[in-house]
């Protein structure tokens, strides 16, 4: 009889400390909502390493969540609701890129893919249902992708909160390119 | 129908029609899941589904929700099916759905860690899943950004 109670009791014990071990385990996704939202917004298959650096710093200064937005032209031949598969193969990694260069920043990040007929079209489509605090956009210069500035003075009299324009760098980081060796995969380069 | 052709038709091989299944939460951290379950499904010329399970009686509350709406406007990008199931059981939803839904392919996040209890009492859902839908594979979509030195 004393023999099962200890094995019991000893049993309870092992019990109580693998629960109480399992609670104290660190949570494996250690990102979640931050206290505000930044609008990064880019387009084609190039992105502006100036550009993402300075949205990443914003985020990690304020807190914030990074959201970054593919901006995806539909061609007036397509119904504005069609897939975009072209499209999306530059956008994914891309978005990859950003995820884990935020990542290792500590900020968190909420990727997005916004369409329109033109870049004006999906900004204003995305101002209708994201919220965020500010917004960093990459003007475009000579040979690099980014905003014109006919739309980024758009954006300053359009987009509310606060704008901040990057002037791009002289040359362009980040690419998304189709490789050929296998298959269709995509490989994001540096 | 001549003998030889219809023992030509019966031995030809048959296209596999590929469909794939991804199981989505509305987190950011799923996203990734949809990506990667986009990009296997245009490498094997594959329809996409994402899944979403909610508790029954939640579904009102999270239709509304700015995620969901996320969550549809990626789909609709990337030319997926969103499916919204309710259900208490998850692997319940998932088997019926699957074979619904003719899912040959299963992809799914890292699963997050059960409790003790859990572990000694029901089999993780990815066993549940293989034991279940035993003609499907299954990928689990690794999170690439918890490597140690974070490279890409």
């Amino acid at each position: 009889m004393t023999v099962l109670v200890v094995i019991l009791a000893v049993a309870v014990i092992a019990l109580g400390a693998f629960t109480v071990r399992e609670r104290t385990r660190p949570s494996v996704s250690p990102r979640t909502n931050a206290a505000g939202r930044i609008l990064f917004p880019f387009l084609g298959t190039e992105l502006s390493q100036r550009g993402l650096d300075a949205a990443l710093r914003i985020a990690q200064i304020d807190g914030a969540t990074l959201v970054p937005v593919y901006l995806a032209r539909v061609p007036m031949h397509l119904p504005l609701d069609a897939a975009l598969p072209i499209q999306c193969d530059s956008a994914l990694p891309l978005l990859e890129a950003i995820e884990q260069r935020a990542v290792r920043s500590g900020v968190a990040v909420d990727s997005r893919i916004e369409r329109g007929r033109s870049y004006r079209h999906a900004i204003r489509e995305l101002i209708e249902h994201e919220t965020f605090d500010a917004t960093v956009v990459t003007a475009a210069d000579s040979g690099t992708t980014g905003l014109l500035p006919d739309e980024i003075s758009w954006l300053l009299e359009n987009v509310p909160g606060e704008i901040i324009v990057i002037r791009p760098g002289t040359q362009v980081d980040l690419s998304a390119r189709r490789t050929r060796r296998r298959g269709r995969r995509q490989a994001v380069k540096r | 129908m001549v003998r030889e052709d219809r023992l030509a038709r019966t031995a030809a091989p048959q296209a596999v029609g590929e469909r794939l299944l991804a199981l989505i939460t509305l987190s950011p951290q799923s996203q990734r899941v949809v990506r990667r379950a986009w990009r296997s499904a245009q490498r094997l010329g594959a329809e996409l589904d994402l899944l979403w399970i909610v508790k029954p009686g939640q579904l009102m509350h999270e239709e509304a929700s700015s995620e969901l709406a996320a969550v549809r406007r990626l789909a609709s990008v990337l030319g997926a099916h969103v499916l919204v199931e309710e259900g208490d059981v998850m692997i319940d939803v998932i088997t019926r759905v699957a074979r619904e839904r003719g899912t040959t392919y299963i992809l799914m996040g890292t699963p997050p860690p059960r409790s003790g209890w859990q572990r000694l009492t029901q089999p993780s859902l990815l066993f549940q899943i293989l034991h279940a839908l035993p003609g499907v594979d299954l990928r689990i979509v690794a999170d690439r950004t918890q490597r140690p030195n974070g490279e890409t």
